[in-house]
């Protein structure tokens, strides 16, 4: 994968200082993302948590009320036809014309595209199990969602976005839709976008995967340097210790039943040193935090926050 | 499918079980040297991860001069060679200290230790047919 230095410095998405508000409700509030190219990017979050919106602000599907989306280094509203055909969304659960037969929508999407790639698009239909003789209307759910993947990969797109592809998909179609997905990862410098609620599959995938919480991107990094970054430290204390108060400001959450305690922390390197109370624990366990205790933790925390605040203004 | 064992445990860096798990492969015989070993794209459809995650294992394994690349041909598994003087040390050093403070954490014995460390040997020197490998009790990561 060879790329000019200069192009794969530019990132494949900026967003500057995002807000949507949808009536009185902040959606998101004063966001800022930045995807490398070629990143496949897992954008997480809570049911509510904005991810859609975000998706939907970031192809120009939703005007823009504050701040700034660029593609490629261009804003958003200034991107030529050209540069819009280098990129293709799937929406969740997206809606294909009933009527239509297989065949019939892939030569309805290629003239859109000047780099729809035919070879390609036959590769994924025999992939995919896909008969072109079959009605759209006539599809099942998971049939449906690889006939989207199909006419969104076809035309080799610089950046694919996709809104929860493997939600409420059986087991093979989310094995199909995966394999389909890292296919179009390892096409020359494109750059994937999706974000998803099934963290275990998601996991292995990505190489960026970004938490979205509360208005704002509370993690956007690498996955091997978030491996890195977040341990989970297991202890079983003495009856009569104290808990350090107020926490330590890199603690990310705490759990206490009886004498075991557990925390998630951030800490790059090796743990060396505990707060003085806990250096008499009797056992101590560490290791990195895997991606979905980091998500329940991070993508929690805002949950009490935005409770509290919701009782003071009641 | 792939020519050696490797089953993903969630939650744990992808890049650093299947490095270990296709050293191991190596190192006990599983896959013969000069055999062909899985292209990127081969890893990452097989074990569903991120190419450039497949990219990095395989840079990795050459690195350690477990596989070789032969440009335009593939990569092979390297033939077996003496490790350098260096390398040695740093096995010697570092890798055999933190098994030695791990073992002393969850207070094993240093005969605990050296006996472990005997059934791993034979294990993975006896050649793999007939052999029956009880993996639950071993473990599935390299730190």
């Amino acid at each position: 994968m060879m790329h000019d230095p200069l192009q794969a410095a530019t990132p494949a998405l900026a967003v500057q200082g995002l807000s949507y508000r949808f009536g009185r409700t902040t959606v998101l509030d004063g966001l800022e993302l930045e995807i490398p190219q070629g990143a496949l990017y897992a954008l997480l979050g809570a049911n509510g948590a904005g991810k859609t919106t975000l998706l939907q602000l970031l192809i120009g599907a939703r005007p823009l009320q504050q701040g700034a989306v660029r593609l490629f280094g261009t804003e958003r509203s200034r991107l030529s036809p050209a540069q819009r055909q280098q990129i293709t969304y799937v929406a969740e659960g997206q809606e294909l014309p009933a009527w239509m037969r297989l065949s019939q929508l892939e030569a309805f999407c290629a003239p859109l595209y000047p780099t729809w790639d035919h070879a390609l698009a036959l590769t994924l239909r025999a992939r995919f199990e896909l008969d072109p003789q079959q009605m759209v209307g006539a599809m099942s759910r998971g049939q449906r969602m690889k006939a989207a993947l199909l006419c969104a990969l076809a035309p080799k797109p610089r950046l694919l976005i996709m809104d929860e592809p493997l939600t409420g998909m059986d087991a093979a179609v989310k094995d199909d839709l995966v394999r389909g997905l890292l296919d179009a990862a390892s096409l020359e410098g494109a750059t994937v976008l999706l974000c998803s609620h099934d963290i275990a599959e998601i996991e292995p995938l990505a190489d960026w995967v970004g938490i979205l919480d509360g208005g704002r991107m509370r993690v956007s990094m690498p996955i091997d340097e978030l491996r890195a970054r977040y341990k989970r430290i297991e202890m079983v204390t003495e009856a009569t210790m104290q808990m350090p108060e107020p926490f330590p400001a890199n603690w990310v959450s705490v759990e206490r039943a009886g004498l075991r305690l557990s925390v998630l922390m951030e800490q790059t390197g090796v743990v060396r040193e505990l707060p003085a109370p806990f250096r008499g624990a009797a056992r101590i366990d560490v290791r990195d935090a895997s991606l979905k205790e980091l998500y329940i933790a991070l993508a929690g925390s805002s949950r009490t926050h935005a409770h509290s605040t919701t009782e003071v203004g009641a | 499918m792939l020519p050696f064992a490797v089953t993903l445990k969630a939650g744990e860096s992808p890049f650093r079980q299947v490095v270990y798990a296709a050293t191991k492969a190596v190192v006990s015989g599983e896959l013969a040297e000069g055999s062909a070993f899985p292209s990127v794209r081969e890893l990452s459809q097989a074990l569903k991860i991120n190419p450039n995650t497949a990219h990095k294992i395989v840079a990795e394994l050459a690195r350690d001069g477990v596989l070789d690349v032969l440009p335009g041909l593939g990569t092979v598994v390297a033939t077996r060679r003496t490790a350098t003087a260096v390398e040695r040390a740093a096995l010697l050093s570092r890798e055999v200290e933190q098994v030695v403070v791990e073992a002393m954490r969850l207070g094993l014995t240093e005969s605990d230790v050296q006996q472990a460390v005997a059934d791993r040997w034979s294990e993975l020197s006896t050649p793999i047919r007939g052999t029956v490998v009880d993996s639950s009790s071993l473990t599935g990561t390299h730190a």
